[in-house]
């Protein structure tokens, strides 16, 4: 073990590296932590945090007693994680996959170029595309109006809104996640994957026995990161199109604290709400970290 | 358009209030309101000043003059202001305007007044946050904009902030004779706790408008002012034709229903929903005719005439809707009114008028919704030198020098030959003055609206119609003036639940059944005490 200055002596210029990180960290994520206190308070942004009101645990109340309003929001929010954990999540393995076995390396970029694209554009963007193309006054619906055909109603109804956010989600960020995976792919070894054919292996075997086991660990650790913020579970996306189809289909715990808070004033409420959002992820993460140490996986970080 | 007042509209004002810098309608007409908040303090005395004989007059009560040109200004009538730098604080709804080093509109209204304006201001979306730091800092400037309503507002005032009392009550107000002529409606809205705290910036009364294509009605050959219900759904299936892409509307005229049914008030966000009589307040949605409202609406919707993507669509697609005759209405601000007549320059034909709202059946009196009193106030910071406050006082008397003299030039076209020029006598601002005058002087302080569209006779006459007809319709809202803890407290919230309610049953995902346990909600948790505290105030 070295000591404390010889290692200082060694890593210094990696610390002084890492110094405007850490301090952007601190700044902008943990500092902003101690604003959770107003989730205890009767929070006036004219009276600021320090001369509100404290009053115990009252802005937890839509949580302890089950205000409809909340539960409604929680169980919009559990839905939707649901789909985009068991769904979504594997779509970019399946992706990473098949792009991995396209032979031509030209197909295989420009492929790659296109279903990155639409990562960046920003919801707003991606909103109103699918508006202009399935809303009811949109490209689809105007052709079938015009040619007497009748219209299919996507845009606007309610139990259609969770299929409908989860396509877009499926065709903004599919092609972008399966960077990570295909990194992870190209560390296969060739000379285990020809051993195998040698062995005459089928191509399910293959996948199976060499493939999966080389990107196994990674596909923990996302899961594992995408348990810690599955209640996020999209609000630009969903606030922009609230208005389409009503609170009712739409509203989860992120637009919640959205509208309690910056738009309804109820900024103690909507902390609270907030604050327990963020414990359950914490437990999630931990809890599904401890998982993978159990299954022998190294998980986020090692034990 | 969403009213100042409430705190939940703040995010959404942007569009509205700021782009039309010449309209807007104001005055001393409005019916009084019976409220004794204000009754023991003596609001400044109305005495109205006019530079120039307008071509349509402001009548009746609370109708603003109409001027089809510009009038050759007159001599100034208020003498420069002497003294040190005054500083203000305020927001805007436009680009920010250059500095004033390069800014030669600035310049030249800095040594019109004598005394030189430091002005700093946010956008009016991080308004409210600026004021709330710069008040816990304890730095203020002399002036500070105050808008809106906010938490334990006569204590923040108090603690802060100046009061004018003395200097603007009753015929005192006459030593500054523009802030005279402010209308008596907008100082109401400056009261808190009897006293006056600060200037209005005035607005229209006339409220919302149901902004009507009367270029396409005409086509199809139907009159602009339905006079039923009945009417007024036949007039909109006639406009509506699915295959072609056309539909009446692009929003659910929910107001004008409401005002059909002999209800005011602006929903979503519910204000002026409080009705009074004899004293005793009604939240309007707890009423019978509400609910008729809300099954009218559900009809209307069913019946097609909505632009499937009405939902949601906001208010810049809405217009761009109407604009390109897809609908034939769409909704907004008074104060909006002049910003279309730019923006459909390449629409032939285009003609807008406003709509009123018939009653149900063709017979009684019909109603209107007032438009907020004023875009915010301008207080004075905490300051025990009267000499001081004078001085501010008078720089606030210069800035809302009436239309038509030669300080209102400087204010809103600055310098000719650099920062605007004449057609015929019609002052048209230059590339450069377009983005100096972006400088929100006019959120500090300004004249009552006028009437006025260079060079486009017809719009002026046509806005000048719809308020000699709405105005006089208009129902006092009997809050103004009021001040209820509760409602700028804890109202929003339970408002935001109220709305997201009423939105459902507008799409018809829930039945209009579904208001009746919303709004006994809505009273029980704080409805029943915004009444008592309103109906204490009103009585008491």
């Amino acid at each position: 073990m070295h000591s404390l200055r010889d290692r200082w002596r060694r890593d210094r210029v990696l610390l002084l590296l890492a110094l405007p990180g850490v301090t952007a960290l601190l700044l902008f994520h943990y500092l902003p932590l101690g604003g959770n206190i107003i989730a205890f308070q009767d929070f006036q942004p004219f009276l600021g945090i320090w001369h509100s009101p404290y009053v115990g645990l009252d802005n937890f109340e839509p949580v302890l007693t089950g205000d409809p309003v909340f539960l409604n929001a929680l169980v919009n929010t559990l839905i939707i994680t649901l789909i985009q954990v068991v769904f979504v999540f594997p779509l970019p393995i399946c992706l990473a996959l098949i792009l991995n076995a396209t032979i031509s390396e030209r197909l295989k970029r420009l492929t790659q170029s296109i279903l990155y694209m639409p990562h960046f554009l920003s919801w707003v963007i991606v909103v109103a595309l699918f508006q202009q193309m399935f809303g009811n006054g949109g490209m689809l619906n105007a052709w079938l109006r015009s040619a007497d055909l009748s219209t299919f109603h996507i845009v606007g109804v309610p139990e259609l809104f969770k299929l409908m956010i989860t396509s877009q989600v499926i065709w903004k960020d599919t092609g972008w996640s399966t960077i990570i995976f295909l990194a992870a792919l190209s560390r296969v070894d060739p000379a285990q994957m020809e051993a195998a054919v040698v062995d005459g292996a089928s191509a399910a075997r293959r996948l199976w026995h060499v493939t999966l086991p080389y990107i196994r660990p990674v596909i923990v650790l996302l899961l594992i990161l995408r348990l810690g913020d599955t209640l996020s579970v999209g609000f630009e996306q969903i606030i922009l199109q609230q208005a389409q189809v009503g609170a009712g289909a739409s509203e989860v715990l992120d637009t919640y604290v959205y509208n309690h808070g910056i738009v309804g004033g109820d900024w103690g409420t909507a902390a609270a709400v907030g604050l327990i959002k963020g414990m359950v992820g914490v437990a999630l993460v931990l809890g599904a970290n401890r998982l993978a140490h159990a299954l022998g996986e190294q998980g986020v970080y090692a034990k | 358009m969403a009213p100042t007042f409430s705190r939940r509209h703040v995010l959404a004002l942007g569009a509205a209030t700021g782009l039309a810098p010449l309209l807007g309608a104001c005055g001393d007409g409005s019916p009084s309101s019976p409220n004794s908040s204000t009754g023991s303090v003596k609001l400044p005395t109305y005495k109205p000043v006019t530079a120039a004989t307008p071509d349509l007059a402001a009548e009746p009560a609370g109708v603003s003059p109409g001027y089809f040109t510009y009038p050759t200004a007159s001599s100034a009538a208020s003498q420069p202001v002497q003294g040190e730098a005054v500083t203000a604080l305020t927001y805007t709804y436009d680009p920010i305007a250059p500095a004033l080093g390069s800014n030669p509109y600035w310049q030249n209204l800095n040594s019109k007044l004598g005394t030189e304006l430091k002005i700093a201001y946010v956008p009016s979306t991080d308004y409210k946050s600026k004021v709330a730091t710069t008040i816990a800092s304890g730095d203020l400037p002399d002036m500070v904009a105050v808008q809106g309503v906010v938490q334990q507002m006569p204590a923040m005032l108090k603690a802060t902030f100046t009061d004018l009392t003395e200097y603007l009550s009753g015929d005192a107000v006459l030593a500054y004779p523009n802030l005279a002529a402010l209308p008596t409606d907008a100082w109401r809205s400056t009261v808190y706790d009897q006293r006056i705290w600060g200037i209005p910036v005035p607005r229209a009364r006339v409220g919302t408008v149901l902004y009507t294509r009367a270029d396409l009605l005409a086509k199809a050959g139907l009159s602009l002012q339905p006079n039923s219900w009945a009417e007024f759904k036949e007039m909109a299936a006639a406009l509506t034709d699915e295959r072609a892409g056309r539909w009446a509307f692009g929003q659910i005229p929910f107001n004008t229903i409401l005002e059909m049914n002999g209800i005011t008030g602006n929903w979503p966000g519910g204000t002026g929903a409080w009705q009074a009589e004899g004293g005793v307040f009604t939240h309007s949605g707890t009423t019978p005719q509400f609910m008729q409202a809300l099954e009218n609406t559900v009809e209307l919707m069913k019946s097609g005439v909505m632009h499937p993507d009405h939902a949601g669509a906001p208010n810049t697609k809405r217009n761009a809707w109407m604009l390109a005759g897809t609908t034939a209405f769409t909704i907004g601000g008074y104060a909006g009114w002049g910003k279309f007549y730019g923006q459909a320059k390449d629409v032939p034909g285009f003609r807008l008028t406003g709509m009123l709202s018939p009653t149900r059946d063709g017979t009684g009196t019909q109603v209107r919704t007032p438009g907020p009193t004023l875009s915010s106030f301008t207080a004075v910071a905490k300051t025990d030198n009267a000499n001081r406050i004078k001085q501010i006082l008078k720089v606030l008397d210069w800035l809302c020098s009436p239309f038509g003299s030669s300080e209102y030039l400087a204010l809103r076209y600055g310098v000719e030959g650099q920062t605007f020029n004449r057609n015929g006598s019609d002052p048209t601002l230059t590339e450069g003055g377009r983005s100096q005058i972006f400088l929100p002087v006019r959120y500090l302080a300004e004249a009552s609206p006028v009437i006025y569209e260079p060079g486009n006779r017809q719009a002026v006459q046509d806005q000048h119609d719809h308020q000699v007809a709405g105005v006089p319709l208009a129902v006092a809202d009997p809050t103004l003036g009021l001040y209820s803890e509760t409602a700028a407290s804890k109202g929003a919230s339970e408002q935001q639940e109220l709305d997201s309610v009423l939105l459902e049953i507008q799409l018809g995902n829930k039945p209009v059944s579904a208001w009746q346990p919303a709004i006994t909600k809505f009273m029980d948790r704080v409805g029943n005490k915004i009444k008592a505290e309103y109906e204490e105030q009103a009585g008491g």
